[in-house]
């Protein structure tokens, strides 16, 4: 019954991936019930998770602040490699 | 029927146009999964070459953004093969573990970790600099780590495709990831969240 801290936060970063059985799930639940720490750390855990799902539904994300955007130099090779062939 | 089929062909953009309509696009999506502007800008190059050619097959016009990503999400994958195959990335590297600094030698968080992110973190998400960091961070995951990551959580394929793409065991794949997201985790932490320590 009793479970790590590293052992719940793998428990809990593999919920995100796979179906965990019922035990499993009693297990991570009674741990971060009577642990603060482990509460806390997997919801930040949670977080990262879904800040990489809304970067990737939305990769303009990046334009604002971090002005991410095709360089100029790769830019014209790329039109001039998509010239070349486009005939 | 026959009068819809004719028509949407002319909604795709000339060739010509494709890098000024679509280039800054593509290139955030390869950048975000490849970190490096040459490796992202050849990505670019590959899959609108491949749309060049198949462009016949595209059915809907409407949807050439979400096929051109399709395809950049497979040259992605195509490079992340021939990276496999000069540096074999199967084993479970422990120089990888972010665990020791938080955890304690009975795997409990020490003293003083995780650090508070705040009442409500989720809002951080919201502010536009926060990208910038997350972005870093991504940039920082080690190859294997950041391999698996851009596969299962930025690319949301299933745990299954994901090892088998990778040629690993469902175990090793989840530990993986674990270490992925401690070490994003961390990332944010030390580089976003320290301010709202308290």
């Amino acid at each position: 019954m009793m479970i790590s801290c590293i052992e719940a936060g793998r428990l809990l970063s593999e919920s995100l991936d796979r179906k965990l059985s019922f035990w499993e799930k009693v297990k991570l639940r009674f741990h971060a019930f009577i642990c603060s720490s482990c509460s806390r750390g997997g919801k930040q855990v949670i977080l990262v998770d879904e800040a990489a799902r809304r970067l990737a539904a939305n990769p303009d994300l990046l334009e604002t602040v971090a002005g991410v955007k095709l360089p100029e130099k790769y830019r014209r090779q790329i039109k001039e490699a998509l010239a070349s062939r486009d005939d | 029927m026959v009068a819809e089929a004719v028509k949407p062909k002319a909604e795709v953009p000339p060739p010509e146009k494709w890098v000024d309509e679509y280039g800054d696009y593509l290139y955030r999506c390869a950048f975000v999964r490849l970190h490096d502007p040459e490796l992202a800008a050849d990505a670019v190059q590959e899959t609108l070459l491949a749309a060049l050619e198949s462009i016949d097959r595209l059915e809907n016009p409407a949807a050439m953004k979400s096929w051109l990503v399709g395809i950049l999400k497979h040259k992605v994958i195509d490079h992340f093969r021939k990276r496999s195959r000069e540096r074999p990335v199967s084993e479970v590297d422990s120089s990888d573990d972010p665990f020791d600094e938080f955890f304690d030698a009975a795997g409990e968080w020490k003293p003083g970790f995780p650090k508070d992110w705040g009442e409500n973190p989720g809002a951080e998400l919201e502010k536009s600099e926060f990208w910038s960091t997350f972005r870093e961070c991504l940039a920082k995951l080690p190859g294997r780590l950041s391999q698996a990551f851009a596969l299962r959580v930025l690319d949301d394929r299933s745990s299954e495709e994901v090892y088998k793409e990778m040629d690993i065991t469902p175990t090793n794949l989840w530990v993986i990831l674990y270490r992925a997201r401690m070490h994003l985790r961390r990332c944010l932490e030390m580089n976003w969240f320290t301010g709202t320590d308290r």
